[in-house]
């Protein structure tokens, strides 16, 4: 026992108060602990945006949101591509948040899982205005390009760009020549020549409004060296499917 | 003239302490000293422990007391505390893997604090807990003792555990049914 047997704990507190062996904390003290807490949440949020705006980024940069389009294929594609350790590292985040927040009133009132569903779908969508509303990462890409860009953003944006993967089907490229139902497109990374037959009365995988010179972006199975597509959209001259929110820069 | 003095509220004791009047926490540790240890009593059996612990708990609440919001009620709040310091000792003294997730707290589940079986089951309650509680999971018994013995609400329950209102309602909820298998274990006849 901490204090004497002839002492009970009142006396024993005041004793400690009184020959200031005992003291209070100042306010200020408190005041500080909570605005740290504040501000590691509102940083930690930030990355959390950040990389979901990211994702998205990535997800439009590559166009596989086109592959959306292209049916319950084109979604498993579209699944198959998405970057899931970004996803996992967000959610840590987001659950790093949800613990910084539940030190707070409102952070403990709210079941966990809300609150993390919640703290997820608002930084989906700040990545979401960020990405579309802000030309952020269009800039941030230039940079990297030019090499203009500093760690760690040079590197990130060094791998926004994903390189298709051989064989996968999915391709990019500028189309060389149409024969029917036949398109020839020239790969966008390579000199190679790539032959896509397209399906008859197929809407997803169609002809109709494309043009020789034009940029298309499409998925389909690749068999000795024909791609039977099940999806083709044009795409813009970079490559990427045009950006409704940003004017062209 | 008999004039009665007006007892402070213990908000007031701890705005008095703030101000300088620091002899005034003496008044609120007579007032919580044999709750505390009443509290403390329920989780761990050795005195000198508990005595330890509940000194702790005045130490930490005269350290912290300039963060004590004045527009709540300071009962949770040395509580809080006092929870704290007792479920840590626990968590010492027991072999049980640390719980990350609780996953009473992931959902939301309807409140219902109605006062009324509340007042019916009180004193039949305080027995059974006073005999079977040592034999269910310390985050049942907590509720118990709270709702039970030390008559806070859920509210209250809430800020002094950090867990939503609907939680409690449901830990209270399990912590009757353990209670119950407890007292069927012991072949006594349980009635609500």
């Amino acid at each position: 026992m901490k204090n004497n047997n002839n002492e009970n704990i009142k006396e024993a507190i005041l004793r400690k108060i009184n020959t200031k062996e005992l003291e209070m904390r100042p306010k200020l003290y408190f005041t500080l602990k909570v605005v740290a807490v504040a501000m590691l949440a509102a940083l930690v949020l930030l990355i959390s945006v950040f990389i979901l705006n990211f994702i998205l980024f990535g997800i439009r940069i590559n166009s596989h949101d086109a592959l959306l389009g292209f049916g319950p294929r084109g979604w498993g594609a579209f699944l198959s591509f998405f970057p899931w350790p970004l996803l996992v590292l967000d959610i840590v985040f987001i659950a790093l948040l949800g613990f910084l927040l539940r030190q707070f009133r409102f952070g403990y009132k709210t079941p966990v899982l809300y609150l993390v569903a919640a703290l997820l779908v608002g930084s989906a969508i700040l990545g979401f205005v960020v990405d579309r509303g802000t030309g952020m990462n269009e800039r941030f890409l230039r940079k990297s390009d030019a090499h203009q860009m500093r760690p760690p953003f040079a590197d990130i944006y060094g791998h926004a760009r994903r390189p298709l993967p051989p064989g996968s089907g999915v391709f990019s490229g500028v189309i060389e020549s149409i024969d029917g139902n036949t398109i020839f497109v020239k790969d966008a990374k390579s000199t190679t020549t790539l032959k896509v037959v397209l399906p008859r009365d197929n809407a997803r995988a169609t002809t109709t409004g494309l043009l020789v010179g034009d940029m298309v972006f499409g998925a389909g199975d690749l068999k000795d060296g024909v791609i039977e597509a099940f999806g083709l959209r044009k795409a813009s001259e970079d490559g990427m499917i045009p950006n409704r929110f940003l004017k062209k820069q | 003239m008999n004039e009665e003095i007006p007892i402070m509220t213990d908000e007031e004791l701890v705005m008095l302490v703030r101000g300088g009047d620091t002899n005034k926490f003496g008044d609120l540790v007579e007032r919580y000293e044999a709750k505390l240890l009443r509290y403390g009593r329920k989780f761990l059996s050795r005195p000198e422990d508990i005595q330890d612990i509940v000194q702790d708990v005045f130490v930490s609440t005269y350290q912290n007391i300039q963060s004590f919001d004045s527009t709540q009620r300071f009962s949770p709040w040395i509580y809080r505390i006092a929870h704290n310091a007792f479920v840590n000792r626990l968590k010492k003294n027991s072999y049980n893997p640390l719980v990350l997730i609780d996953f009473d707290t992931l959902i939301s589940h309807p409140v219902y604090d109605d006062p009324a079986p509340r007042e019916r089951e009180q004193k039949e309650m305080s027995v059974m807990i006073e005999k079977g509680l040592h034999n269910i999971e310390p985050k049942y018994r907590e509720v118990l003792i709270l709702y039970y013995l030390e008559e806070m609400s859920y509210k209250e329950i809430s800020d002094i555990l950090q867990i939503p209102s609907g939680t409690v309602g449901i830990r209270l909820k399990r912590a009757k049914s353990a209670l119950k298998k407890v007292y069927e274990s012991m072949n006594i006849h349980y009635e609500k």
